[in-house]
């Protein structure tokens, strides 16, 4: 119960980092944060869409139609300036709440 | 190849969802399911099998449909704004309200002299401060911003200032300020100038500086941020 609550709570954080390093499109973005989290946080399509465009109108990422390599025409979506901005003290937040977890665990195998 | 495009159309829109979405969305949306059923025909699944996998992405379309329309008509944004701004806020003002009624009951049921009057009103003060604290306290475990925060705690005294506003009792004041604007060479507005003063300063400007010393521990520090709020709850 608490994993997926915290699995809920770090979704904003997982979109937003790995939309700092690249420009992806729905898909990509889903299947990235799998592969980097070794499947432990995972989006289906319907916990990420109200996501991304929760986070657009909040003006964290911007959303626009491309021509993939292929061809293929896909909305890419880019972390903005005020993305940027929120992300800064989300990283402190999450590794200072996973010190904290590791130091409770630490404790209790001690 | 299933037509994703007509079929996500289809699911969204059926009966229940009570929300029109818009083409751009019944697209992308369309892309993403034709990304991954080719992922799983990729991974070696026969085409039905990935059909089956690609429409197990989405359980509850109508409800789907429902958060993709709140979520692009900003309404997170609203729920949000509500939850680090306003509830505090009126919750604070509402407090604010009561605790003035009552002091101004004691004031004026025991009042006995100025001594007396002036622990009543720093002891409306220090509640003001305490409530200021509340309400800053409250929007940052929302997730507030400081200038959410500050706002927050301030609230209560803007409706002290539009109370004051249309609570102007005292006859002289209340004609002068009048007779001021229609013959302002006339009244001796200097006079009432000092009543003025008093009534926003001590009424005005002292709440809210009582207000805003009490949010002030809460001002510092990020807020828990939305996607925090959740996991640390």
């Amino acid at each position: 119960m608490i994993v997926s609550k915290i699995k809920r709570g770090s979704a904003e954080f997982a979109i937003l980092s790995v939309l700092a390093e690249e420009r992806l499109y729905g898909y990509q973005i889903a299947r990235t944060i799998a592969e980097r989290t070794g499947g432990e946080l995972r989006f289906t399509l319907a916990s990420l869409y109200p996501m991304l465009y929760a986070l657009e109108k909040r003006a964290w990422i911007a959303g626009a139609w491309e021509r993939t390599g292929g061809g293929r025409k896909r909305r890419y979506y880019r972390l903005t300036a005020a993305g940027r901005r929120q992300l800064a003290p989300m990283r402190r937040q999450w590794a200072g709440f996973f010190r904290a977890i590791q130091r409770l665990s630490g404790a209790a195998h001690a | 190849m299933p037509d994703w495009k007509k079929l996500v159309h289809e699911r969204l829109n059926q009966r229940g969802s009570g929300a029109a979405i818009e083409p751009e969305v019944t697209e992308e949306l369309a892309h993403y399911l034709e990304d991954f059923y080719q992922a799983g025909l990729d991974s070696g699944l026969v085409e039905h099998e990935a059909a089956d996998r690609a429409l197990g992405e989405v359980r509850n379309w109508p409800r789907l449909a429902r958060d993709i329309k709140f979520a692009r008509e900003g309404g997170e944004m609203l729920r949000q704004r509500i939850q680090m701004l306003w509830m505090p806020g009126v919750v604070a003002a509402i407090l604010t309200a009561g605790v003035s009624i009552a002091a101004g009951r004691v004031a004026s049921t025991l009042l006995a002299g100025a001594r007396i009057a002036i622990l009543v009103y720093a002891g409306w003060l220090l509640i003001l401060a305490g409530i200021g604290a509340l309400a800053a306290y409250w929007s940052r475990r929302a997730g507030g911003s400081i200038a959410n925060r500050t706002a927050a705690a301030l609230i209560p005294a803007a409706t002290i200032v539009a109370a004051l506003g249309s609570l102007v009792t005292n006859p002289e004041l209340k004609m002068a300020l009048i007779a001021s604007v229609f013959t302002p060479a006339d009244v001796p507005i200097l006079r009432v100038l000092p009543a003025i003063g008093n009534s926003v300063i001590g009424g005005i400007l002292l709440p809210a500086i009582a207000l805003l010393m009490g949010a002030l521990p809460f001002l510092r520090g990020d807020s828990a941020g939305n996607s925090l709020r959740v996991g640390a709850a």
